[in-house]
């Protein structure tokens, strides 16, 4: 025993165990110390002892028993507490982990094992150049899922085709805070607004530079990368309780990934956590709305968050014409020019015949608006079932339809003239039976009048039905969308017959485009191929228009726009009450909800909050609101750090402000989440 | 200095080829039309009675203001034609003498003692075939002398064609006097014309009626038809509106204080933290209503309020009403069908909302025998008379009433309103001060008291005063008057 009497001068062994690679060195290395000798001191005499010349610089050692760090190198052993039977290893802070994006994807990079979760989150973003890094943090998978995926591996073990991105390259990154000037306003911008694709391709996209241009467009581009099969095996459907389990795995971000037993090479889902995106700015972002759209993407897929039939439909269609653009952008077609508009156009076609002089053209480039004009069926439905079928010869002009007996008397009174701006278009379409319609509904005074036109081939309705869907823009075949709109139609009809053809289909892409891998496996089984196809394509007039990055955007939007959005959900057991509520905890308020109904019950928001402690003696989170109102709930479906940290965080997050420089109050949140334990 | 009266010349060139252009449009679209003469003669007596009735009943003053608009645009047209013919070739000035002549002649013709000659209709009046053939030649191609453009700046260049192309585009506005009906039973006329906002509108009838400029203020549109009305949205463009009316309208546009309008953001709480059931209005403070709005209006997206509940369905062609669970989403209005839930996945959809505007029913219980008299109304702006497509829907009480129509309208336009809003209370606060200041202005509303317009007369004259047809493609501006006299006779009630 050593008595205090001999404090300082009496030596004692303590057995240190060393992490490295080398073959022929032993791990275990005896050393004499002393209680007044520093972490510093013994690690300097630890590194005499190995023999070994390499960089130690990023090794620390890791107290076992005690599940903790000595990071405090000024420290003696004595106050960190440390005696001759404490199990010590000298190993690295940084360590490989594997990473599963909101997209899907994994890679591989190394992380700070030994600081904060939140720090460690920040650094991981900066390499993957998502700003906002508070708004994020790493989920362990729970146990259940696990197990299921495993039961799942043996059956069909390349379920998941796992690529995995590997970032190990990238420098270690010393844990100092981001730098601001990445966060600068001032900046360049790096991403094409429209594409989302890098601006520049000499861009150096951080200080450090650790991502190539390849590994930045798979963070930033959509891959549709799942079959309609995979989405159906991911898929299960779940109850509230089901939902709280997700929840349960978030990470403290008050302590250090090694502290949590993460060890290295394990696989954390890294998940934008809290669901308020400050700032979203297409021009530094890409990466970052991206990721967010990957998440809600799949958080509807898997039916995580509920939402309706009609809304299913247009985040098909979003889906769709993500996916497409994707395609596209790869490939560098540009995709730009259709927001240039009429008056432009005609601005830069002045400008070229003003430059070259020839006068003659300057007059028909103005004035001259395109027009169609074919053999066309009119179906007109009649009051006792019996449709009218007969050929007209149609004009579309401007943005309306005439049409006549035949073309010989078009110079004529026409029948008919129907204007199509306001109006809406619906695709009447069936690919296997030729079929291929445009039905009109165009509003008039007393009422809808319903018009439907029957086209001879793709090509004929991939013209009119562009011309139609401008038309009811307000905009002209003059527009230099009309292009654009043809080739998308025709390309979706593509997809049409893809899914006719399914059993045949062999090259990936086309698999990836069936209509099903845009939808909850729920819908697939409510719709044939056909119908969902044709449903999808009815969503998809309202968004043709628009570029990838807007397309994302509206996504996030729609999703955000879900009664459900933002929830996250855990058992608690309210004080006073018998049974087992759900408590969803959102941006802005909790909500108590009746698990088996799933009803709310009560809504309390933040801002009527004065404020909430943490017993963590009995681990029941007190709440006090303005008017008296006070709750409190013990947490049964996961840790109740976990919700403290999620109410803290939330306020934290609310207290960003544009005007503020744009430095990250550490502190705050730490004050704000961590717990007094 | 050369080479900028070079760039004029062949600026001026380029005018007078794009008015060559359109005179031979005018000739080109020449309908054959003689069926429909009696047609058009027939609504061109209508129409000018109105527009006989309406012009007298303008006050003097504002008669004058609105002969000076037209007067102003009249003499803009003139002295950009004048300028452009002056620098350009000769040829031209046999065109120029007819139309400063008639030019002349509609001054005094657009007075309101004068009776104004004209047809009405909607088709494009024909120009007078004797016109067509009197045109000269088209000018010759400009001197093919080596060109010196390359040493002028880009940017005096890029000007003179936005110069053009903004020519063009004038030529091209719509321009509709409108007759408001005020508080006071009285109405005023105004002109505006396709690019004005109900926002520019309001100000428009501010300036005139010296009223307080509350935000409650505005354009108001009623269906006395229909029986429905609804306020106009302050970014809604007001002419296009308006030309979904029919020729024989009744409908009419009233300027009045609504409360509604934008109750939403003086009491947030009402609309977004009403509990379930009850409706009864509550207190907060002005900071947490900031707070409230800016969670709700200025985050990546809008939120919409929670809002569900029992409301009657009027069923198709019949006057029975049916209750039904509605529920409101930011895609639309969603009911739960029979037997089923109220889970996401088993809604059915009601409505969406990008073809519809949401309007107020009156007296829909004498009307349709509506359970109350708390309706509402779903319907295409172009829908006019009674169809299956409007969506009748009645409410409990007044309260449940107004959260619905001020929800939807969240759904339909999000931000926007919020936008309308603080412009609004912005013009409010500057306006109030201008009073302080200036205390000798009388409080009381100068609308124009005049005689002789019952309000709810037919055919609320509107008309259409100056415009170019859009299916001309470009119409005339620098065409020596010649559509645009024609178009003055134009007039047509809408």
């Amino acid at each position: 025993m050593v008595s205090s009497s001999e404090y300082g001068s009496h030596t004692w062994d303590l057995i240190l165990r060393v992490d490295h690679q080398h073959e022929n060195v032993g791990k275990e290395f005896p050393l004499q110390v002393t209680g007044d000798l520093h972490v510093g001191g013994l690690m300097l005499k630890l590194v005499e002892k190995i023999k070994i010349a390499q960089d130690w610089s990023d090794y620390a050692f890791w107290w076992e028993q005690k599940n903790c760090w000595l990071l405090k190198t000024h420290w003696t052993l004595d106050k960190c507490g440390v005696q001759a039977d404490a199990k010590l290893v000298f190993t690295t802070q940084h360590k490989m982990l594997r990473l599963r994006l909101p997209n899907m994807r994994t890679v591989r990079l190394k992380v700070s094992f030994s600081s904060m979760v939140f720090r460690a989150v920040s650094d991981i973003c900066k390499m993957l150049n998502i700003r906002r890094s508070e708004e994020l943090s790493l989920l362990k998978q729970s146990e259940g899922t696990l197990k299921k995926k495993k039961k799942k591996d043996k059956n069909n073990k390349d379920l998941v085709t796992e690529d995995i991105l590997d970032l190990c390259n990238s420098p270690v990154s010393s844990g100092l805070p981001a730098n601001p000037g990445l966060y600068s306003k001032t900046m360049t911008p790096v991403y094409d607004p429209i594409s989302g694709s890098p601006a520049s391709s000499t861009i150096t996209w951080f200080s450090d530079g650790s991502l190539t241009e390849q590994n930045c467009s798979i963070l930033a581009l959509s891959h549709p990368n799942c079959s309609p099969e995979t989405l159906a095996e991911m898929y299960q459907p779940r109850t509230l309780a089901d939902k709280a389990k997700l929840n349960a795995g978030w990470l403290d971000s008050s302590r250090s990934l090694m502290e949590q037993g993460i060890l290295e090479e394990d696989q954390l889902l890294l998940r934008f956590k809290y669901y308020t995106f400050f700032d979203l700015n297409p021009k530094y972002d890409a990466v970052r709305i991206n990721q967010i759209y990957e998440q809600a993407r799949w958080a509807i897929l898997l039916e995580e968050i509920d939402c309706t039939e009609e809304e299913m439909l247009i985040f098909a269609a979003l889906q769709y014409h993500v996916s497409k653009l994707s395609l596209s952008s790869e490939t560098h077609d540009s995709t730009c020019e259709s927001e240039v508009d009429e008056v432009e156009a005609a601005l830069s076609n002045l400008e070229v015949t003003l430059e070259g002089g020839n006068k003659s053209n300057i007059l028909e480039d103005i004035t001259d608006i395109p027009k169609l004009a074919d053999n066309l069926k009119l179906v007109r439905p009649k009051k006792l079932a019996l449709k009218a079928i007969k050929t007209y010869w149609f004009v579309f002009r401007d943005t309306s339809i005439s049409y006549f007996k035949s073309k010989e008397t078009a110079q004529g009174e026409p029948i008919e003239k129907l204007n199509i701006k306001g109006c809406e278009v619906v695709p009447d379409v069936n690919v296997a039976a030729k079929k291929f319609g445009i039905k009109l509904l165009i509003p008039v005074a007393d009422g809808m009048n319903e018009v439907y036109l029957r086209c001879d081939n793709e090509d004929q309705y991939a013209r009119w039905m562009a011309a139609c869907v401008l038309a009811s823009k307000g905009r002209t075949m003059a527009d230099s969308s009309y292009q654009p709109e043809v080739q998308k139609i025709l390309s979706f009809l593509q997809m049409k017959n893809w899914t006719m053809c399914s059993q045949a289909a062999s090259e990936p892409e086309t698999v990836d485009m069936k209509p099903e891998c845009f939808v909850s496996p729920r819908y697939t089984k409510k719709f044939k191929s056909k119908q969902l196809t044709a449903r999808i394509l009815e969503a998809h007039q309202n968004i043709s228009q628009m570029s990838l990055v807007e397309a994302k955007l509206r996504f996030i939007q729609a999703w955000q726009s879900l009664p459900e959005f933002g929830l996250s959900y855990y058992i608690v057991r309210f004080k006073g009450s018998k049974k087992d509520d759900v408590l969803g905890v959102s941006y802005n308020r909790l909500i108590r909800i009746d698990m088996a109904t799933g009803d709310p019950i009560t809504t309390w928001r933040f801002s009527n909050m004065k404020q909430w402690n943490v017993n963590w003696e009995i681990r029941q989170v007190a709440i006090e609101f303005d008017q008296n109102v006070s709750i409190a709930f013990t947490c049964l479906s996961a840790d109740c750090k976990i919700i403290h940290e999620y109410i803290g965080g939330y306020i934290f997050l609310s207290t960003r402000s544009k005007d503020h420089n744009e430095t990250l109050d550490e502190e705050l949140f730490h004050k704000l989440t961590g717990g007094q334990e | 200095m050369e080479q900028a009266c070079d760039i004029d010349e062949m600026f001026s060139n380029l005018l007078g080829e794009m008015d060559m252009l359109t005179q031979s449009l005018g000739v080109e679209t020449v309908p054959p039309s003689s069926p429909k003469v009696s047609k058009n003669e027939f609504s061109f007596t209508v129409g000018f009675k109105d527009l006989n009735e309406s012009l007298n009943a303008l006050e003097d003053k504002d008669l004058d203001a609105l002969m000076a608009d037209l007067v102003a645009d009249l003499n803009d047209v003139e002295q950009r034609t004048l300028q452009a013919q002056k620098t350009s070739c000769n040829q031209q000035s046999t065109v120029t003498q007819p139309s400063t002549a008639l030019n002349n002649d509609i001054y005094s013709k657009a007075s309101p003692y004068v009776t104004i000659t004209g047809q009405v209709g909607d088709d494009l009046p024909p120009p007078s075939p004797d016109l067509g053939s009197d045109l000269p030649p088209p000018p010759p191609p400009p001197p093919s002398e080596p060109l010196t453009q390359e040493e002028l700046e880009a940017k005096a260049k890029a000007d003179k064609i936005k110069l053009a192309l903004e020519k063009l585009k004038e030529a091209k506005v719509k321009k509709l006097v409108i007759k408001v009906h005020m508080y006071d039973n009285s109405s005023k006329s105004l002109m505006v014309d396709e690019r004005q906002v109900a926002r520019d509108v309001l100000d428009n009838l501010f300036e005139k009626t010296h009223c307080d400029c509350n935000v409650d203020w505005c354009l108001y549109e009623m269906y006395p038809e229909l029986q429905i009305e609804r306020f106009f949205e302050d970014h809604e463009n007001v002419v296009e509106v308006l030309s979904d009316w029919t020729r024989d309208t009744e409908n009419k546009i009233l300027f009045l204080e609504k409360s509604q309008k934008y109750a939403l953001f003086k009491n947030p709480q009402n609309f977004y933290l009403a509990s379930r059931g009850k409706s009864e209005s509550k207190e907060m403070n002005d900071k947490n209503k900031e707070a409230l709005l800016e969670e709700s209006f200025c985050g990546t997206s809008v939120i919409v309020p929670e809002l569900e509940g029992a409301l009657y369905l009027k069923e198709d062609g019949k006057k029975s009403w049916k209750r039904r669970y509605f529920l409101l989403r930011a895609s639309g209005i969603y009911y739960v069908p029979k037997g089923k839930t109220k889970t996401s996945r088993d809604l059915a959809c009601f409505l969406q909302f990008e073809n519809v505007n949401v309007y107020y029913g009156y007296q829909h219980k004498a009307k349709y025998k509506a359970p109350t008299d708390h309706c509402f109304v779903l319907k295409h702006p172009q829908i006019q008379k009674e169809s299956q497509y409007i969506k009748y829907l009645c409410c409990d009480d007044k309260a449940t009433l107004h959260q619905w129509v001020t929800g939807i309208r969240i759904a339909k336009y999000g931000k926007t309103l919020y936008d309308n809003y603080k412009r609004a209370v912005k013009k409010a606060s500057l306006s109030s001060r201008w009073a302080n200041q200036k205390v000798v202005e009388p409080a009381a509303p100068a609308g124009s008291s005049s005689a002789g317009t019952d309000p709810v007369t037919a055919g609320e004259a509107i008309f259409i005063v100056f415009c170019a047809d859009s299916s001309r493609g470009v119409a005339s501006q620098g065409s020596c008057m010649l559509p645009s006299i024609l178009d003055m006779g134009r007039i047509r009630a809408l």
